[in-house]
């Protein structure tokens, strides 16, 4: 009996250890969240909510992306900018306005900027990297948020190639979702905060399908970012992300 | 005309319903609908009514089939009925374009009561298919060949309007090959049928996109004005973006040759100031709406992501004897989801006496989306 009393305690010590992930690195924890986030290639229909001071603007799009080549496709398909596309190729980008049919080529900064007037940048909606080949990692603290257990860990850029120079994150202890996310310059301002209202299970993936991003540069304003009907690891070829299939 | 575009639609709607049958099916429809209410000053006018109303409806309507896997039909029409001073202006335009044997204009009377006449502008009403090799394309389309805002040397198919306040373009008649040769380059192949009137072209492009810079040669033949027209185009991002085309016009068998060429850049602070400057330098043997030496400057802030106030200025033969210089002043506000309102000013400076502009114009635009 003492024994098995024993054996339990053991096995319950180490379910809680576990559970607060005493037992993860910093990298370890980076390579769970880009099991649940990384893709090879996804296909998506989202809308976003853009919320400026008392007014609301919503925008339908329908993505198709893929990670090899940093390559994304996005239409809009509400009423307002319908047609309008984005083809995104590294860091290069050319916006297609069906009426005057128009590419226009976009300077590289402009990735920084804000999509259709959302609080989310271009590299934010349509980033696809491995996170843990960007940044360094560091625990440094632990959390509880709408009562999820958290580490709260401090990202900094390993390479140059990245939007934010250095992130702070809360990570689901169980799921290892990202819940919150703070993204700072590198002279510590803090531009924008993500948090992730919303996680779907797909397989042993846990996914964000609706989060809120607040520009802490823009004044009053807040863009909530939801996907739906997605598919992951779909067959994209190539040829989707041309400038010819922009004009299609 | 009514007729053949009532019957040539209904056989696209026909054959798009039978093309999409399959995932993705029947047609998208959507457009848009705007009044512009104007008030035009004739500073200088002996007469004691100096101030004159006008304006006019625009009804957009637009629509493709919805699965485009193997090609796209597309329609864009515009209803426009104007009303006030603007009717009399496009009155004067349909009777100037039925006795002169140069002017055509895009759009067609459909209906014509006293002084006030409805117009139809067809935009696009094209057939696409797209094969493995090249996209080819057939019937009236947007044909957008330059790289310029407002002054293009190459842009000979659909050129910019410069009386609308967007710079809309209108369309062409054309017969086109789009043939890639890699995701960022390839070969196009356009000509366009001959209108009433009105010069038409024959082009071919090679494109290529390296150092972050989409390249394009191009050859052009105007067949009327027996004019062949070569050289190349670029648009790319060095600090600003910048972009131009240097073009020479060979005419009398390559015997007498003519230089033409345009210098763009557009540079933007925090996503809230956009700036533009497009320089067109032109040769004065070279026949065309603008002049030796003229400029184009925009200056855009955006308030927030709702309203925007922006200037421009476009100089058509800068110092030239028919120098003429358009400032323009808009404040855009989009008030609700699918409602843009528009309050807009141009002021008029020319040197030679034109009856067909205004000194000054004040207007509003109040656009909905559907």
């Amino acid at each position: 009996m003492r024994k098995i009393l024993l054996f339990i305690a053991i096995v319950s010590v180490f379910t809680i250890l576990h559970a607060q992930g005493i037992n993860f690195t910093g990298l370890e924890i980076l390579e769970r969240i880009d099991d649940n986030e990384f893709y090879q290639t996804i296909e998506y229909n989202g809308s976003m909510t853009i919320y400026i001071d008392d007014q609301i603007r919503t925008k339908e799009l329908y993505t198709l992306a893929k990670s090899d080549g940093r390559k994304a496709l996005v239409e809009f398909t509400n009423p307002e900018d319908y047609g309008t596309k984005y083809l995104m190729l590294e860091d290069e980008l050319w916006i297609y306005f069906p009426s005057e049919e128009e590419v226009v080529k976009i300077s590289g900064h402009m990735l920084k900027e804000g999509m259709m007037g959302s609080d989310f940048s271009y590299e934010d909606a349509l980033e696809s990297d491995k996170i843990s080949e960007k940044y360094n990692v560091e625990i440094t603290d632990q959390d509880t948020l709408n009562s999820h257990l958290c580490w709260v860990i401090t990202l900094n850029a390993k390479v140059k190639d990245v939007p934010y120079y250095s992130k702070k994150m809360w990570i689901d202890k169980v799921t290892f979702t990202v819940w919150k996310e703070k993204m700072y310059a590198k002279s510590g301002k803090l531009l924008k905060e993500m948090n992730v209202l919303e996680v779907k299970q797909y397989g042993g993936r846990y996914f964000p399908v609706k989060s809120e991003m607040v520009n802490k540069l823009r004044k009053n304003s807040k863009t909530e970012f939801v996907m739906k009907d997605i598919s992951f690891d779909v067959d994209l070829p190539d040829g989707i992300f041309s400038l010819r299939n922009l004009q299609h | 005309m009514k007729k053949i575009v009532y019957i040539s639609l209904l056989c696209l709607f026909l054959s798009v319903n039978s093309l999409s049958a399959g995932q993705e099916t029947g047609i998208k429809l959507w457009g848009s609908n705007y009044v512009d209410i104007n008030g035009y000053h004739y500073l200088n006018n002996t007469e004691s009514d100096s101030l004159k109303f006008g304006g006019m409806n625009t009804l957009n309507l637009n629509f493709h089939n919805r699965n485009k896997r193997y090609g796209k039909i597309e329609g864009n029409f515009d209803l426009i009925i104007p009303f006030g001073l603007t009717a009399d202006q496009f009155q004067n335009l349909i009777e100037q374009s039925e006795q002169s044997d140069t002017l055509s204009l895009p759009y067609y009377p459909i209906f014509v009561q006293g002084n006030a006449p409805i117009l139809l502008d067809i935009r696009k009403l094209y057939a696409s298919v797209y094969l493995s090799f090249a996209d080819i394309t057939l019937g009236r389309q947007i044909v957008n060949f330059g790289k310029g805002c407002i002054f293009s040397p190459i842009d000979v198919f659909s050129t910019v309007d410069v009386s609308d306040i967007n710079f809309q373009r209108h369309g062409s008649d054309i017969a086109a090959v789009k043939i890639p040769f890699s995701y960022l380059s390839g070969c196009d192949l356009i000509t366009e049928f001959p209108r009433k009137h009105r010069e038409y072209s024959s082009a071919l492009r090679l494109y290529h996109h390296m150092w972050g810079f989409d390249f394009a040669a191009n050859a052009i033949y105007k067949h009327r004005s027996d004019d062949f027209i070569g050289g190349i185009s670029f648009k790319g991002d060095a600090f600003v973006g910048i972009y131009g085309e240097f073009v020479e016009h060979c005419k009398d068998d390559f015997k007498t040759k003519y230089f033409e060429g345009m210098l763009g850049a557009d540079y933007s602070i925090k996503n809230t100031f956009f700036f533009r400057i497009e320089y067109l330098y032109k040769n004065p043997n070279i026949s065309s709406q603008w002049g030796k030496h003229n400029i184009f400057a925009s200056a855009e802030y955006m308030i927030n992501d709702l309203m925007r106030v922006s200037m421009n200025v476009l100089g058509s033969d800068v110092s030239g004897n028919a120098q003429t210089i358009m400032y323009m002043g808009q404040f855009y506000y989009n008030i609700l989801q699918n409602v843009n309102v528009v309050l807009y000013t141009r002021y008029f400076s020319y040197k030679q006496e034109n009856p067909l502009l205004p000194d000054l114009e004040y207007a509003v635009r109040v656009e909905v989306k559907f």
